[in-house]
C-alpha cells in the first residue's frame, strides 16, 4: 500500500473541502448581508400605513404602497392565470406527445431562447405590439410582458418534472387500455404534480421582481386604481422611481417595498421547497 | 382445478413472429400457442427475447417508434398485429403486471377504479364491490380494507405488487401477462404472488416471464425456453424439467449453461 | 405442521404420501393372505397374493415418477426433502415386502404340490409370521402419523422376529436330521421363514426412515442404544 499516494489524496481532499466551504461561506455571507441591509433599512417602513395608503406625492410625508401592492398582485395574478395552463399544457405536450417530432424540437428551441432573453427586450416587444397600437399603457400589457417571461420557465420545469416520472408508470397506465391524454393527465402529471407546482411558484417568484418589462407596459400610477386597462402601479417600478429620488420619504418607502418583494420571493421559495420535499419521499 | 380431460383451447396463437428494434432482429420466427386457462412460462438467459415476446402480446411496443413486429398473433382468432387493431381495447383485454411495482399516485381505491372507469360505467356501490372483489382476488383485501383512502405508495413492496395485480384483474381481462413480477420482492412476498398466480389460472389465461427457472417449474403448466430470440423448446412443464428433448434446454435447466 | 404458502405443494405432498399408504395397504393385505395361506395351506389365498403383485409393481413405478416430478418442480428442502427421500426408500421396501409375500405364496403352492404338508412344523412359524404382519402394519401407522415413539418400538420388536427365526431354524434342522425324506419340503419351509424374517427387516427399515424424516438423523446400521440417544 502506497502511503504517499494516500497522503497526497488526503491533502487534495482537504484543500478541495476548504475551498468549497469557503465559497459557500462567502455566498452565505453575501446573502445574509443583503438581507441585513434590506431589513435594517426597510423595517422602518413596514407599518400599517404601507398597506393601506397609496404612494404619496413628491415631497409629502406619510403614504404607503397600497396601490403598488394591489397593482403587482393583480398583474402577477393575471399572469399566473394565463401562464399556468399554457405552460403546463406545452410542457405536457413536449414530454408526453412530441418527443421526436419537429414541432417539439422547435418549441423547445424557442422556449430556451425566450428563457435567456433579456426581460427588457420582452418589455419593448410588448410595447411595440400592444402599447403603441392602443396608444396607452395598461396593466394588461404589463401582465403580458410578465407572462412572456413566466411561460418558458413553466414549460421547461413542467417538461423536466414530467420526464422524471419513470416510464414504467406510464406503461402501467397504458397497459390498462388508457388513452394517452388520460395517462398524461391522471397519472404522469399527477405523479409530477409537486414538481410542477414548484416550477410555477418559482416562476411567479421570478416575475414578482421584474422591473424592466413593466417600465414600458404598465408604467406606473400614483393613485389607487384597479383598472387594468390603464397604467397600473406596481412595486418594482415604484421602488425604481422612489429609490433614486431626493425625497427621504420616498426612499424609505422604496426600502420597504424592496423588503416586501424580498420577503415574498423568500416565502414562495420556502413553500415550494417544503411542498416539494414532502412528495418525493416514497 | 381444470379437468385434464377437457379439450384445451388456445387463447393466443403466435405464427412466424419476427420483431425488430430498429434493424436488430429481437425475435426470429416464433411459433407458439398459449393455452386458455393455463399458466405458460417463458424462461431463458438475459437477452433471449422473452420480455420482448410478452410485450408483443399487448402491443406495448407500439408506444415506441422504431420497434415493430411482423407475423401473426391471434387473440381468440383475431390478429392483433393488424394495423386496424384498436390498441386501447386490446390492452383492456390483455392486462400486464410489470417487474417494478407501479402504484398510481392515488388512493388505493382510485388505483383500482382508474382502469375500471375507462370502459365501464359503474355506480358507486357497484364500483365498491368491484374494488373489493379485485383486492380479494389479489389476496390483499384484508390488509387494506380499512385504508382504501390512503395512497397506494404507502404500502410495502410486496403489497404494492399485489395492488398492481388487483388493478389488472379489476378490468376483467381475458389474458394476464406477468413480466418478472417477483424479481423485486422478498421470498415470502414472492411465494404469496406465486400462490396468487395458481389461483388466477382458474379464471384467466396467464403468461409469465421469469429469469428464475425454479419459479417457472413451480408455477406453470407449460414452459417455453428461449435463446437469442428463438424458441428452442416448448412443452408441458413436467416434461421440460424432467426430460427435455433439446440438449440446449437441458443444459440451461441443469445449470451447465455457457 | 404449518402449511406451505403454496397450497399446490401441500396437495402434491399429501397426494404422494397417500399413494404410499395405498401401496402399504396393498402390501399389507398381501402379507396377511400369505400368512393365512401358510397357516391353512390354502391355494386360493396364495393365488390372491400372486395376483396382487402386478398392481404393487405398477404403483411403485407411478410413485417414483411422481416423486421425481415433485422434486423437479418444487426444489424441496429440509423436512420436505427428507420426507420425499424417505418415501422413495419406503416405496422400495414395500415393494420388496410384496416380493417376499409372493415368494411365501409360491412356496406354499410348491409344498402343497409335493404333498403331506401337515407333517411339517409350520405351526411354529405362526408366531413369527403374525409378528411380522403386525410389525408391518405398525410401521405404516408410524409413517402415516410420523410418530417417532412407535418407530422406536418397532426397532425393538424386530429383534424378537430374528430370535424366532433362529429358533425355528434349529427346530427344522432337528426335524431334517430325524427324517431325511422331509429335507426337500423343510428347505422350502426354511425359505418361507427367511421371507418372513425379511418382512420384519423391511418394517424396521420403514421405522428408521420415519425417524429420519422427523429427527433428521439417519439411524441405519446403528445400535439401538445409540439410536435412542440420537432421538432424544
Amino acid at each position: 500500500m502506497n502511503l504517499n499516494l494516500y497522503k497526497r489524496r488526503q491533502l487534495i481532499n482537504r484543500i478541495g473541502l476548504t475551498l468549497s466551504l469557503s465559497a459557500m461561506a462567502l455566498g452565505l455571507f453575501v446573502l445574509l448581508w443583503i438581507l441585513f441591509v434590506l431589513f435594517s433599512n426597510g423595517i422602518a417602513a413596514l407599518d400599517w400605513a404601507m398597506f393601506t395608503q397609496s404612494t404619496p406625492a413628491p415631497g409629502s410625508e406619510g403614504g404607503g404602497l397600497a396601490n403598488a401592492i394591489v397593482g403587482s398582485l393583480m398583474m402577477v395574478g393575471f399572469t399566473a392565470l394565463v401562464s399556468t395552463p399554457i405552460g403546463i399544457l406545452a410542457g405536457v405536450y413536449l414530454a408526453e406527445y412530441g418527443d421526436q417530432s419537429k414541432t417539439a424540437s422547435l418549441t423547445r428551441f424557442v422556449t430556451d431562447i425566450m428563457l435567456s432573453a433579456p426581460s427588457i427586450v420582452l418589455g419593448l416587444f410588448v410595447y411595440a405590439v400592444l402599447v403603441a397600437q392602443v396608444k396607452h399603457f395598461s396593466g394588461w400589457a404589463g401582465s403580458l410582458a410578465l407572462a412572456l417571461i413566466a411561460i418558458p420557465v413553466v414549460v421547461r420545469t413542467t417538461e423536466n418534472m414530467l420526464r422524471l416520472v419513470p416510464g414504467s408508470l406510464r406503461e402501467a397506465a397504458f397497459a390498462l387500455g388508457a388513452p394517452r391524454w388520460k395517462v398524461a393527465t391522471f397519472v404522469t402529471l399527477r405523479a409530477a404534480q409537486s414538481g410542477v407546482i414548484t416550477g410555477l411558484l418559482l416562476a411567479l417568484a421570478r416575475i414578482s421582481g421584474e422591473t424592466a418589462p413593466l417600465l414600458f407596459t404598465a408604467l406606473n400610477n400614483q393613485f389607487f386604481s384597479t383598472n387594468m386597462n390603464a397604467p397600473m402601479a406596481n412595486l418594482p417600478v415604484v421602488i425604481f422611481q422612489f429609490a433614486m429620488s431626493p425625497y427621504d420619504n420616498w426612499v424609505r418607502l422604496a426600502w420597504g417595498g424592496a423588503l416586501l418583494i424580498t420577503l415574498t420571493v423568500l416565502v414562495l421559495n420556502i413553500v415550494a421547497r417544503v411542498f416539494f420535499r414532502d412528495k418525493t419521499q416514497h | 382445478m381444470p379437468n385434464s380431460a377437457t379439450p384445451i383451447r388456445n387463447a393466443i396463437e403466435i405464427r412466424n413472429l419476427d420483431f425488430y428494434y430498429g434493424s436488430f432482429k429481437g425475435l426470429k420466427g416464433i411459433n407458439l400457442d398459449i393455452a386458455e386457462g393455463r399458466v405458460t412460462a417463458f424462461i431463458g438467459p438475459s437477452g433471449c427475447g422473452k420480455s420482448t415476446l410478452l410485450r408483443t402480446l399487448n402491443r406495448m411496443y407500439s408506444l415506441y417508434p422504431g420497434q415493430r413486429a411482423e407475423g401473426e398473433i391471434k387473440l381468440h382468432g383475431q390478429n392483433i398485429l393488424d394495423a386496424k387493431q384498436d390498441l386501447n381495447l386490446l390492452r383492456a383485454r390483455v392486462g400486464m403486471v410489470f417487474q417494478k411495482p407501479t402504484p398510481f399516485p392515488m388512493s388505493i381505491y382510485d388505483n383500482i377504479a382508474f382502469g375500471v372507469k375507462l370502459y365501464e360505467n359503474l355506480s358507486r356501490s357497484e364500483m365498491d364491490d368491484r374494488v373489493e372483489w379485485a383486492l380479494s382476488k389479489a389476496a390483499i383485501w384484508n390488509e387494506v380494507k380499512d385504508k382504501l383512502g390512503q395512497s397506494g405508495l404507502s404500502l410495502s413492496g410486496g403489497q404494492q405488487q399485489r395492488l398492481c395485480i388487483a388493478r389488472t384483474v379489476a378490468v376483467k381481462p381475458s389474458v394476464i401477462l406477468l413480466d418478472e413480477p417477483t424479481s423485486a420482492l422478498d421470498p415470502i412476498s414472492t411465494a404469496k404472488v406465486e400462490e396468487l398466480v395458481n389461483e388466477l389460472k382458474n379464471d384467466y389465461t396467464v403468461a409469465i416471464v421469469t429469469h428464475n427457472m425454479q419459479q417457472a417449474a413451480r408455477v406453470s403448466d407449460y414452459t417455453a425456453y428461449m435463446y437469442l430470440g428463438e424458441l428452442i423448446e416448448f412443452g408441458k412443464t413436467d416434461q421440460i424439467f424432467m426430460k427435455p428433448t433439446r440438449q440446449e434446454t437441458e443444459d440451461y435447466i441443469t445449470g451447465r449453461f455457457g | 405442521m404449518e402449511k406451505h404458502i403454496s397450497s399446490q405443494f401441500d396437495a402434491d405432498l399429501t397426494g404422494v404420501s397417500s399413494r404410499v399408504l395405498e401401496l402399504g395397504g396393498l402390501v399389507e393385505s398381501q402379507t396377511r393372505h400369505a400368512v393365512y395361506a401358510l397357516a391353512q395351506f390354502s391355494a386360493e389365498a396364495a393365488d390372491q397374493v400372486i395376483a396382487t403383485e402386478r398392481q404393487v409393481n405398477t404403483l411403485e413405478v407411478e410413485i417414483d415418477a411422481e416423486l421425481a416430478s415433485i422434486i423437479a418442480r418444487r426444489q424441496p428442502t429440509a423436512r420436505d426433502l427428507r420426507l420425499l427421500m424417505a418415501i422413495s426408500k419406503i416405496t422400495g421396501n414395500l415393494e420388496r415386502v410384496g416380493d417376499e409375500a409372493e415368494r411365501i405364496a409360491r412356496m406354499v403352492k410348491q409344498i402343497l404340490q409335493q404333498g403331506s404338508p401337515r407333517n411339517l412344523p409350520s405351526t411354529e412359524l405362526r408366531v413369527a409370521s403374525d409378528l411380522a404382519s403386525g410389525l408391518l402394519r405398525k410401521s405404516l401407522d408410524a409413517f402415516a402419523r410420523l410418530d417417532v415413539n412407535t418407530a422406536l418400538e418397532i426397532l425393538k420388536e424386530d429383534d424378537l422376529i430374528d430370535a424366532e427365526f433362529n429358533g425355528f431354524m434349529r427346530k427344522l434342522v432337528t426335524y431334517m436330521m430325524e427324517d431325511p425324506r422331509t429335507i426337500s419340503a423343510s428347505l422350502d419351509l426354511l425359505f418361507v421363514a427367511k421371507a418372513i424374517e425379511r418382512i420384519g427387516d423391511h418394517a424396521k427399515n420403514i421405522a428408521e426412515f420415519v425417524i429420519y424424516v422427523v429427527k433428521g438423523a439417519d439411524v441405519r446400521h446403528t445400535a439401538l442404544a445409540d439410536i435412542e440417544s440420537a432421538v432424544k
